[in-house]
């Protein structure tokens, strides 16, 4: 469960009720609670566009007892973290007026109830009751500012993390643009076999849900679309349909072609797209979609996918380029007879299940496959494209290879003959 | 992910033996149907961390209710000894199995859309 802003307000109202009910002998320790309570208030207030004047002493009293008065401070002071930790997104409902002002009346009203507690435990004039009164004045003057009296809106459903303040649908362009920097920034040269595995079942996962998409809007009769959408939602889904064709065969050549067996990887790709599935998932499991809403998020997470097909094709060219997917051998050997035996000869069983080899016609299936691949998911994207309305906007492609693997330098500074390698880059 | 710590595990064979099993069913239906696609990552997710691999042909029965079979293995999932570093491969596990098995199950009842 998180904890709205509202709820923390819900609980400084509580602690403030029963705050009125407690009996306090130790005047010095109301009057320091009074101060941590008047220093977080003014914290709070500020953040809510409320100055309060009266009573600006210096630094607020650290010191602050276990009872109600101090545990009022600490609420109204969680309150105000709560408002200070929103990020720029969220912040938004910040701006509207009205909910900041019933905020403030709210905040103050429960400060007010605690200096009633104050005025009633403190009986010897000192000092502190004046000014006591000075700002219960100015306090009742913010709670009187709330003349709409409807709550909190927007900024009760404050929390702290990341908020869904429109629900899944404003998540997926952000985790579709997430996921797709987490592709772009792994380099050809540690990529493994089960990695390009992986990122063709992400897309054709990715395909499937848009053809989802596509159908769920063709089906409902209440989606209100006219005859051009219709047709161009179909064209979407049959370019999805024989986009899977193609995914398949990618997906059939991939494990007729290895990279590295040995090493294993970290796949932050994975993470991102676990993630966006999530956030998918929950948007098609909603039952109060709106055909415009759904095409938005087809066409987001089919541009995504179609920039994390590029990379993948890059990849695997680069990839067969540097010699680094091997071929079983028997496959290289119906390519070139020399492959069936080493020429070094030797047992059958020492002769090596995959081979390594520079001949395009061994690769021509992968590379014809994962080209059609891209192509058939470009042909979607344009049709969700025109549906979403994004077709004339300009976009920025993803920059390929962020993340390099260290380059090796040989050094020879002194009459010592091997010196080993060395990084190239010391911070690496 | 080295969930071969504890030899001769049969819980955990009998969890690859299920999920191979629901893997081939899967395949042959997806040839014909494009709505299978949206189950492809949670499937390789689920092989990739039962080490599964793609490159030898499964030899056994291709039949029965995949989601039925996933289901099992859910069950099963946490019954396999682990040593404490790989509590979270089991975690993983189990999150992809129930995973998959939803994902299955949704294009399985989905019905005609």
């Amino acid at each position: 469960m998180r904890a709205t802003y509202e709820d923390l307000l819900r609980t400084a109202r509580r602690i403030a009720v029963s705050a009125q009910r407690g009996v306090y002998m130790d005047q010095a320790e109301v009057l320091a609670d009074w101060d941590a309570v008047l220093a977080a208030t003014r914290n709070h207030l500020r953040r809510l566009g409320v100055c309060l004047k009266a009573g600006a002493v210096g630094p607020a009293a650290v010191e602050r007892s276990e009872n109600c008065l101090g545990r009022l401070a600490q609420a109204i002071g969680a309150g105000a973290d709560l408002l200070a930790v929103q990020d720029s997104l969220s912040a938004v409902v910040l701006s509207d007026r009205d909910d900041r002002v019933a905020a403030a009346a709210e905040v103050a009203a429960v400060a007010l109830m605690g200096a009633r507690v104050v005025e009633r435990s403190v009986r010897v004039r000192v000092r502190g009751p004046s000014r006591l009164r000075r700002v219960m004045g100015e306090l009742s003057e913010v709670v009187g500012a709330d003349v709409r009296g409807s709550g909190l809106g927007g900024l009760g459903v404050l929390a702290a993390g990341p908020a869904l303040l429109g629900g899944a649908l404003s998540m997926v362009g952000a985790t579709a643009a997430r996921w797709e920097r987490a592709h772009a920034e792994v380099s050809h040269e540690v990529v493994l076999t089960r990695e390009l595995r992986s990122t063709t079942a992400q897309l054709r996962t990715v395909a499937g849900q848009g053809w989802y998409v596509a159908s769920l809007l063709l089906s409902e009769r209440s989606a209100g679309l006219d005859l051009e959408q219709r047709a161009e939602l179909g064209a979407l889904r049959e370019a999805l349909g024989s986009l899977d064709g193609a995914g398949r065969r990618v997906d059939a050549d991939l494990r007729r072609r290895l990279s590295d067996l040995i090493r294993r990887s970290d796949s932050p790709d994975e993470m991102a797209f676990l993630d966006l599935k999530g956030v998918v998932d929950r948007v098609l499991g909603d039952e109060h979609w709106r055909a415009a809403e759904l095409m938005d998020a087809a066409d987001e997470l089919l541009w995504a996918a179609v920039q994390v097909a590029r990379h993948l094709e890059r990849t695997v060219h680069r990839m067969i380029w540097s010699g680094r997917l091997f071929v079983p051998r028997s496959d290289a050997a119906r390519v070139e007879l020399t492959y069936l035996r080493r020429p070094t000869g030797g047992a059958r069983l020492l002769q090596p299940y995959w081979v390594r080899t520079d001949r395009m016609t061994c690769f021509s299936g992968v590379i014809n496959d994962v080209a059609t691949f891209v192509d058939h998911l470009e042909t979607a994207s344009g049709a969700a494209r025109r549906l979403a309305g994004t077709a004339a906007v300009s976009r920025r492609a993803i920059e390929p290879m962020k993340r390099m693997p260290a380059r090796f330098r040989d050094l020879d500074m002194s009459g010592i003959d091997d010196q080993g390698w060395e990084f190239a880059e010391p911070g690496r | 992910m080295d969930g071969y710590a504890v030899e001769g595990d049969e819980v955990r064979w009998r969890v690859v033996g299920l999920v191979g099993r629901a893997e081939a069913v899967v395949e042959g239906l997806e040839a014909g149907d494009g709505r299978w696609a949206s189950t492809a990552f949670s499937r390789y997710r689920l092989c990739e961390l039962l080490g599964i691999v793609p490159y030898v042909r499964y030899e056994g029965d291709v039949d029965g209710d995949p989601v039925a079979l996933l289901e099992e293995a859910a069950g099963l999932v946490d019954r396999i000894e682990v040593s404490i570093e790989d509590l979270s491969w089991r975690l993983a596990l189990g999150d992809a199995v129930r995973t998959a098995a939803a994902d299955v199950r949704r294009v399985r009842d989905a019905g005609d859309v």
